[in-house]
């Protein structure tokens, strides 16, 4: 495939100016597409902005990840965070680059989609450097995730739980760590509160788990140590385990 | 014995009208063209959902038939959260909130990693002093 020719071809494309192989062009009035060529010339980088679009954002944002290209090519796992990605204006630290095997980016085009990668703009704690296929495209692709191709989108901290609790009947529907959001998690954790039997177990970006039960109090184990808290202190570490 | 309070019983079976049209007007090329939702043929008649050209937050069309409406926050989490200490207008006022609501396609929500990879939840059982069920 001729990528070149390809982009080139697309309705309305135009090169960006001052940046080498990439181009930019709008399917319709909400979307911006924009990708450029990794230095191999056999993959796309792309950015897809919906709605919201900064110019001088993607344009960084496009330039950094050309940079990285052998570092995301060569990347075993489907999702590459590159920090030390920064614009000014914005809080973002790091450039997400997710693999074609799990992406929906030219779901439509079976040649153009096996040579895209999804690139957008994150935080470092949204990642583990070691998600699934599925996690990973789930994270760049599904409503849920970190709605990728919205750049005026707030970090999601990257959390993996389960749950059960024996008051309220809630529970996670498997017993083991899956994807999940904070506010769930400080939910869950506050309704531990006099539900003895019950338990809440998180993972960070870092691969650090902890479990929380309730004993007379909130007790907290994991990473070798244990820890007995009041509710206020529970949800502190909680919330800053994850950035 | 079945959950008492689940998505069936304590949330609408379908959308509002002007839940449908601002979806149509926002996520169809028809709507995006006009700027309405109430898109109409040549004789005035109202198109249906199924006869529009949808598209998802990747800008990938959604086939003929496929399209259906993703909750940014699950549904689930909405009354784990505030859905099981509230009345049934506040329920219905989430569930037809179009600004935390994407179209998308019904494969893709099924096998595009959603089931697999987030955290499943069952229902609370336990409701508030403020829940009502109507």
């Amino acid at each position: 495939m001729n990528l070149t020719a390809t982009l080139a071809g697309m309705p309305g494309a135009e090169q960006w100016a001052d940046l080498p192989d990439a181009w930019h062009w709008s399917p319709n009035p909400r979307f911006n597409f924009s990708a450029v060529l990794t230095t191999d010339r056999r993959h796309l980088l792309q950015v897809i902005a919906l709605d919201f679009h900064d110019e001088e954002l993607v344009r960084a944002l496009l330039a950094f990840a050309r940079e990285h290209s052998a570092e995301i090519l060569g990347n075993q796992h489907p999702l590459t965070a590159v920090n030390g990605f920064t614009v000014p204006g914005y809080g973002f630290d790091t450039a997400v680059a997710v693999a074609p095997r799990a992406n929906r980016y030219h779901a439509q085009d079976a040649s153009l989609h096996a040579v895209t990668y999804a690139l957008f703009p994150g935080w470092h704690f949204e990642f583990s450097g070691t998600e699934t296929d599925s996690e990973a495209l789930f994270q760049a692709s599904h409503p849920q995730g970190l709605r990728a191709t919205r750049l005026d989108r707030q970090p999601v901290p990257f959390l993996k739980m389960s749950y059960h609790n024996t008051a309220t009947e809630s529970r996670s529907a498997s017993a083991r760590r899956a994807l999940a959001k904070e506010d769930t998690l400080l939910r869950e954790l506050a309704l531990l509160e006099g539900a003895p039997g019950s338990l809440v177990e998180f993972e960070n970006f870092r691969h650090q788990v902890w479990r929380a039960e309730w004993d007379g109090t909130f007790v907290l184990t994991g990473e070798g140590s244990r820890l007995e808290l009041d509710r206020d202190g529970l949800l502190s570490f909680a919330r800053n385990s994850l950035i | 014995m079945p959950p008492k309070h689940d998505r069936t019983s304590e949330y609408p079976k379908g959308y509002w009208q002007s839940t449908h049209d601002h979806m149509r007007a926002n996520w169809t090329y028809e709507g995006i063209g006009q700027g309405t939702g109430d898109i109409r043929d040549a004789n005035g008649k109202r198109i249906p959902n199924k006869d529009l050209h949808w598209f998802d937050a990747q800008g990938n069309d959604i086939p003929p038939g496929q399209q259906t409406y993703e909750h940014i926050t699950p549904v689930v989490d909405h009354w784990n959260t505030i859905g099981k200490n509230s009345d049934r207008e506040t329920r219905n006022e989430f569930f037809n909130d179009t600004a935390h609501m994407e179209a998308m396609s019904r494969s893709q929500n099924s096998s595009g990693g959603g089931t697999m990879s987030q955290m499943g939840q069952h229902y609370t059982q336990q409701t508030g002093a403020s829940y009502k069920k109507d």
